[in-house]
């Protein structure tokens, strides 16, 4: 055998081994979702029943919604944070220096009047050019401020919100009506709580009535339905199963229940970044590992934001270069808690699986496919070794996308038909063949991108939800 | 290029596949199976509901007595939909029917269903048994028992719907006794705490003895600082002011000993509410404004702000260069209080507050939240 074919075989082996280790992780997170599902279901029931839990003396929450450009939707996703069951909220609009009508169509809808009332600055931001508050709605406030992109949106929401815990959530979202309630069992079982993910599901292709989802259907396009299984795939073994492992390094922007007080003390979101949730909640790992002060941050199977995820090639592929640009970016910010015992579980196991397995993966696996397809033609590896490459890449891939589907059987069955369940594995089995590459494309594009140093947030094309 | 395909090979795709298959069949299995068998389920339910909805009916307008009713509740199912079912009318009705419905809900099938239930191995079965003892003037020794074990389940759900039952039993020993029990527990959340409180107080009937039995858990040092700190927040809220005097003790007692601060900021700011008048005397012999604690500090400019007075003109400058912007930005708009009485040149702050101060004076004072 000669060098080359050595060093070719050599190469296998570890792109192999990336992926037994990469694909083992995964199988090892849905067993921690499962147990963790396991444990907390029954608890969910225990919150809805009548008496248990049922107080008005929950903490107030602020809903902060960051809006830029959205006139499409922004009527039907405040109406939908107005019609939230709770006792104590309010809704802070932040229109982010949109250059459609989405202030204007606000104005109008809401009878939105000009408030003059001072509010204190914890965070930098953009310029404020008005504050409105509705005498309509004496919980709706919307601030129109110079655009600064959803960061510095979401800061300038933080100074003006006036409760103690605040939800971020997108204005192209929607929100469940008893969403803040769910979220806050976790809040009231532990004090030390500062921040609390929920899942997030795709709305495209459900029915909505009154600005609730009236019937969860299927997106009726291939990216859509792609998109359904890997949301199911992030949310209910990635982030359920990390919960677990109590490792959680993202709450997603589009939703997610923060503790005001912690999170203005950790610094607010960073503008400068365009993975702005996961750099935040990495920051406020860090701040109170530094600080010594005992926090936990949690994530919880059930309740629901449901968004409009891009159903055309380009608009997605933005999105995932831009996600791919915010996770190197985030992970590079806090490259000294890799392997810090300081730092716990997050820096020995969450960094370094998250640099492995997310940041890397692009580049191991369309490298990896041309190597051993190189490797094979030419000798330097038989086809017993690329057919198990393949088995243990791609099949294993379609095992754990066909596990999420497992795990939302297992708890919400939101999808009211099996036959929609089981469309969606077919279309778990097909993502591993040509869409996961195609992803892996751009996500590496995306890390090419950061290394150009490119922080642009990328156009997003929407129809709008839930009218 | 080599096309045979070795031994281990062929073990490993096997397996791999066979996985694929596994998890694609248990999945096809949830998604129609299983189903199949909650429809079922949920369809046995509707029937229990079905027929234990018009003899409920014929009990509460007279036509059948108490043991006919119970004959007619066979199946778990049945006594389950009759207990959703008297839950929901209990609420809804007044007088004699809702105490028919009391007295149905101590039959003694649903006491053994439910007594059987919070020995279950399952939280649901355990939390569903508590809810039905909770029913106010339900009281069964052995099911009170069992509750103060549950006192001490890991999961706090338990502990909580427990508590609650306890504390809405009709003996007010045990509910006293429940109470402090639940808030001796280290990790209870302060919203739990506030809603147990709220609960135990809603079923007593001697309000003099409420308070007491809350201002003997605010002086228990053997209860963790944060869950008293939970307790003194609530007392306003339950109108107790004639605990205020207690309080004051407390302060002027305790404060060197409060290792978190938690403790003072809530006597603080639970004296600010009920407006004592030697809270400004104790706040200044004890210079707190000085406090190592960003809440005391917080909760004594709070006080200062609702003093307007100009005599601390100068705690408030000082503290308007506090490192905490919380503290720094509540004196802040303190100051723009007393700026009525005196004027307060624009000098006296340093550069990184003085955009803070000049955008609060552009507010005006009276857009400024107090």
């Amino acid at each position: 055998m000669s060098i080359v074919n050595e060093f070719l075989l050599f190469i296998n082996v570890l792109i192999l081994l990336y992926f037994i280790v990469v694909n083992g992780g995964y199988l090892f997170l849905i067993w921690c979702s499962y147990r963790n599902i396991q444990k907390f279901r029954d608890v969910d029931k225990i919150f809805k029943m009548t008496g248990v839990y049922n107080t008005n003396l929950y903490k107030p929450v602020s809903i902060i919604a960051p809006a830029y450009n959205e006139e499409q939707s922004i009527i039907n996703s405040v109406n939908s944070l107005l019609n939230i069951i709770y006792a104590n909220f309010e809704v802070i609009v932040v229109n982010d220096g949109s250059s459609d009508n989405t202030l204007s169509l606000l104005i109008d809808h809401y009878g939105l009047k000009p408030d003059h009332r001072y509010r204190p600055k914890f965070l930098s931001h953009q310029p404020i050019r008005q504050i409105y508050s509705s005498p309509r709605y004496p919980v709706l406030i919307v601030v129109d401020k110079e655009n600064g992109r959803k960061a510095d949106a979401l800061n300038a929401g933080l100074n003006i919100a006036s409760n103690e815990l605040i939800c971020a959530v997108d204005a192209d979202s929607i929100l469940e009506p008893d969403v803040i309630t769910k979220m806050l069992r976790v809040f009231m079982e532990d004090e030390t709580t500062i921040a609390v993910g929920g899942v997030v599901r795709v709305a495209n292709g459900c029915t909505f009535k009154h600005r609730i989802v009236e019937k969860v259907l299927l997106p009726q396009t291939f990216l859509g339905r792609i998109q359904a299984v890997e949301y199911l795939r992030a949310f209910l073994f990635g982030r359920v199963g990390w919960d677990y492992l109590n490792t959680l390094l993202i709450i997603s922007g589009a939703f997610g229940v923060f503790d005001r007080k912690a999170l203005i003390k950790a610094g607010g979101y960073l503008h400068n970044t365009v993975g702005e949730d996961m750099e935040l909640v990495l920051r406020m790992h860090k701040y109170h590992r530094d600080h010594n002060i005992p926090y936990r941050i949690r994530f919880i199977a059930e309740p629901v934001c449901w968004t409009e995820v891009p159903e055309d090639f380009k608009t997605l592929s933005r999105q995932r270069n831009r996600w791919q640009r915010g996770l190197a970016d985030t992970l590079y910010r806090y490259r000294k808690m890799f392997f810090n015992p300081g730092y716990g579980r997050i820096g020995m196991i969450g960094m370094p699986f998250f640099f492995l397995a997310e940041l890397l993966s692009p580049f191991v696996e369309l490298v990896g496919l041309v190597i051993v397809g190189f490797s094979w033609w030419f000798g330097a590896i038989n086809i017993s070794f690329a057919l198990v490459f393949l088995a243990v890449a791609i099949i294993l891939g379609m095992i754990l996308s066909v596990s999420a589907l497992l795990l939302e059987e297992m708890t919400t069955r939101r999808y009211d038909r099996s036959k929609d369940i089981i469309i969606l594995a077919g279309y778990a089995l097909l993502e591993n063949l040509g869409y996961r590459q195609i992803h892996a494309w751009w996500r590496l594009m995306g890390l090419l991108d950061y290394l150009r140093g490119n922080k642009a947030w990328g156009m997003m094309v929407r129809k709008g939800i839930g009218g | 290029m080599s096309t045979v395909i070795d031994t281990y090979a062929v073990v490993i795709i096997f397996i791999v596949l066979l996985m694929l298959t596994a998890v694609v069949i248990i999945l096809i299995c949830f998604a129609t199976i299983r189903r199949s068998f909650l429809a079922h389920r949920e369809k046995q339910y509707q029937q229990a509901e079905e027929k234990v909805s018009d003899p409920l009916y014929a009990y509460l307008d007279d036509e059948i007595d108490l043991n006919a009713y119970s004959d007619v509740l066979q199946t778990r199912f049945e006594i389950e939909a009759a207990y959703q079912l008297v839950n929901i009318l209990i609420d809804n009705v007044k007088g004699s029917q809702q105490k028919k419905l009391r007295s149905l809900l101590e039959l003694p099938k649903f006491r053994r269903y439910f007594f059987a239930r919070l020995r279950s191995r399952k939280i649901m079965h355990v939390a569903h048994a508590c809810m039905y003892f909770s029913q106010k003037g339900l009281i069964d020794k052995n099911a009170i028992r069992r509750m103060f074990v549950l006192q001490d389940h890991p999961y706090n759900v338990i502990l909580y719907a427990s508590t609650l039952a306890l504390v809405s039993t009709a003996e007010s020993e045990t509910q006293d006794e429940a109470l402090k029990r639940f808030l001796r527990r280290r990790n209870n959340a302060s919203m739990a705490i506030n809603d147990i409180i709220f609960k135990y107080h809603s079923h007593q009937i001697d309000s003099a003895r409420c308070a007491q039995v809350l201002l003997e858990a605010v002086k228990d040092v053997s209860i963790p600082d944060k869950n008293r700190a939970a307790v003194i927040s609530m007392l306003p809220s339950l109108g107790f002011y004639h605990c205020s005097d207690d309080l004051m003790e407390l302060l002027r007692s305790e404060v060197s000993q409060d290792r978190t601060g938690i403790l003072t900021s809530a006597l603080i700011n639970v004296l600010k509410e009920f407006f004592y008048e030697g809270l400004e005397k104790e706040i200044v012999r004890q210079e707190l404004w000085k406090s190592g604690f960003q809440q005391v500090r917080l909760e004594v400019v709070h006080f200062f702000s609702r003093l307007h007075d100009e005599s601390y003109l100068s705690t408030l400058m000082d503290l308007a260069h506090d490192p905490d912007i919380e503290v720094r930005i509540a004196a802040l708009k303190a100051l723009m209080k007393i700026q009525k009485k005196v004027r307060i040149p624009d000098e006296n702050f340093q550069a990184d507050i003085l955009p803070e101060w000049q955008e609060m004076k552009r507010s005006g004072e009276d857009y400024v939240d107090s």
